[in-house]
């Protein structure tokens, strides 16, 4: 990464080197989420030719290799696609309004209130359904986003990285309490629960990735509206406000951002681990600490990660299947040891 | 350009500036003096846009700084605050790029304009040679070169800079106040810069403002109101005033502590009897 100095006199030519690399490496994630979304439609514990998946695809006859391909694999392939940015992006988002590189989801409590809104959802309203619980996941993100953002405005140097995640990680752990308490008093929400907890693409049908892509979408929105205001401010308050910022709009604009991609992704898939960690870090170690570069790169790795770990879940025990929750969790820590061993983790 | 009506400034229940009146010069090299705790920071913080004041006014140009949009106040004023952090793996280029925020929209990306303004501000602090260098790995002197890089690409009338040359090495500091000087005389800028070391100040100053109290206690040209009394009563502190060897501006000499009551205001006789009145250097 670290060029010698002397290579370069001329700030410009630096700067084109870094852009024409930066859309290469973007170029090959997008084609490298062609190839995992592919592999997701045409790998599965049941074998089936490329020529049978793709006439189930053009042309359903209602066979055995149809109703595989379409109530299968493209439903969790959608959600994969729909889950996988949204989990990566919050990651980005999070790392830089906490200014902390190992934020994640989980540290602004935001995480813990999807899931007690789940929890809720099947303890109190009795809801059996994973479509039902995404509003109750988007909602109790939202009020544990508020929350934290609350609490931490009222601190006097108002929601700073560290009033921020110190509320976060205090939130976390009581929300985490209210969901063991629910769930100890009721044994069939435990059951429920347990199959929503592991986290991943299965058993969800295309109406639950229809339910959270509106939210999915409008974190996206707004993530790229606050792009270059994170930019300043990993720079510091004072000099993003020297810069002509709001920081106050860009805070709000990434922490609501953060809390619709959140509340969705864990409402549809369960709290997934480690994409919301390694992948922003894998991005900014590809095209380096520029928001608007991460953010795009991000939104391709992480559905290419998380489908890639559903694929790999499908194939390693026929004919059961390992949850893309736990897949992720064992590809992703030795994925950020790696990074980290690498030599240097950039931060957001 | 800059004025402050009736402004004050405070945190909490503790206030901090009550009531200042005071108008900084355009196109002059202000320094902005005074101990710790006597609200410089504030000041130049509150000028800066970066705090709100309880009561009173920030003028830029004769228009109340509130009032105008704070892009637009970006790109006539550039503001290197005290600690800027700086994230690893930014690159001077990539840094100092990003002085150009202001003048850039989601339609309106990376420009010619913008290359040209960030070629000159590398130039002018003299980094170019780091360009591609990860801004965590500089030395401090280079650090803070980049930084005034950074706000140079902003491309404003007016630079306010606090304690730029702070946990710099002598020869950094003396580095950074001649690349100040050059901003104004040679490019017209206006550079106000809050300062701990009276002497520079007074060396580099064209307007000096001392502060005590959150208030102004004299505000001039260094020749003019840097006097022994202005240091006593500033600083509490008993010195000589004596002419810099080589810019004849007043240097500022504190006189001993060990014999502390002074009497009258000068005790140069007594550790330098055979010249019972202030030495005279040639200008």
């Amino acid at each position: 990464m670290t060029t010698v100095a002397t290579r370069s006199t001329r700030p410009g030519e630096g700067r084109r080197r870094r852009a024409t690399r930066r859309v290469a490496v973007t170029t090959g994630a997008a084609v490298l989420l062609v190839l995992v979304v592919l592999a997701s439609l045409a790998l599965g514990s049941k074998p089936l030719a490329p020529g049978q998946v793709w006439h189930a695809l053009v042309a359903p006859d209602g066979g055995e290799a149809s109703t595989i391909v379409r109530e299968l694999r493209v439903p969790r392939t959608l959600l994969g696609l729909t889950v996988g940015p949204a989990l990566a992006l919050a990651g980005v988002l999070l790392q830089a309004l906490t200014r902390n590189p190992l934020a994640e989801p989980r540290i602004l409590g935001v995480s813990a209130g999807a899931s007690l809104g789940v929890v809720v959802a099947i303890a109190v309203f009795g809801i059996g359904s994973l479509a039902g619980y995404v509003w109750f996941g988007v909602v109790g993100a939202l009020l544990a986003g508020l929350l934290v953002f609350g609490i931490a405005n009222r601190a006097r140097e108002g929601a700073s990285p560290v009033t921020l995640a110190l509320v976060g990680v205090a939130l976390d752990a009581s929300l985490g309490a209210m969901v063991i308490a629910l769930l100890t008093v009721d044994a069939r929400t435990f059951e429920e629960y347990r199959f929503w907890v592991v986290g991943g693409l299965t058993g969800r049908d295309v109406g639950v990735t229809a339910q959270v892509a509106p939210f999915v979408l409008a974190g996206v929105l707004l993530a790229g509206f606050a792009a270059r205001g994170l930019d300043a401010l990993a720079l510091g308050d004072d000099v993003a406000r020297g810069l002509g910022h709001h920081v106050g709009l860009v805070r709000l604009a990434g922490g609501a951002a953060a809390v619709l991609l959140i509340g969705a992704a864990v409402a549809g898939a369960g709290p997934i681990a480690f994409i919301g960690l390694a992948v922003p870090h894998l991005a900014r170690a590809l095209v380096g600490t520029d928001h608007r570069w991460t953010l795009v790169l991000a939104a391709l790795l992480g559905p290419a990660l998380l489908l890639t770990a559903d694929v790999v879940g499908r194939l390693v025990a026929p004919p059961g299947e390992v949850p893309a929750g736990i897949v992720t969790a064992l590809l992703g820590a030795p994925l950020l040891v790696v990074l980290i061993r690498r030599a240097r983790v950039v931060t957001a | 350009m800059l004025s402050t009506r009736d402004l004050s400034v405070g945190y909490d229940d503790r206030t901090v500036l009550d009531g200042l009146d005071l108008d900084l010069p355009a196109d002059a090299f202000t320094v902005i003096v005074g101990p710790n705790a006597c609200g410089k920071s504030t000041l130049l913080r509150t000028m800066a846009r970066l705090l709100t004041p309880r009561r009173g006014t920030v003028l830029l140009d004769g228009t109340a700084i509130r009032d105008l949009p704070t892009r637009a106040v970006a790109r006539r004023l550039g503001v290197l605050p005290q600690s800027p952090l700086v994230p690893e793996g930014v690159t001077v280029a990539d840094l100092v790029g990003r002085g150009r925020q202001p003048y850039q929209r989601w339609w309106r990306q990376w420009s010619p304009s913008d290359e040209v303004a960030v070629a000159e501000a590398m130039e002018l602090a003299d980094v170019q040679e780091l360009a591609e260098r990860p801004v965590d790995t500089l030395s401090g002197g280079q650090r803070q070169r980049v930084w005034i890089a950074m706000t140079l690409a902003q491309d404003t009338e007016a630079l306010l800079l606090d304690e730029p040359t702070t946990f710099l090495d002598l020869a950094h500091q003396v580095e950074v106040l001649d690349l100040l000087h050059r901003l104004r005389t040679e490019r017209g800028r206006t550079v106000v810069a809050v300062l701990h070391d009276l002497n520079q100040a007074a060396r580099y100053a064209d307007h000096l403002v001392a502060m005590r109290a959150g208030a102004v206690v004299a505000a001039g040209p260094p020749r003019q109101i840097l006097t022994v009394d202005l240091v006593r009563e500033v600083f509490g502190l008993d010195c000589v005033v004596v002419p810099c060897p080589v810019t004849g501006a007043p240097l500022v000499v504190p006189t001993l502590r060990t014999s502390s009551v002074t009497k009258g205001s000068s005790c140069a006789a007594e550790f330098s009897p055979s010249s019972p009145s202030p030495p005279s250097v040639p200008a």
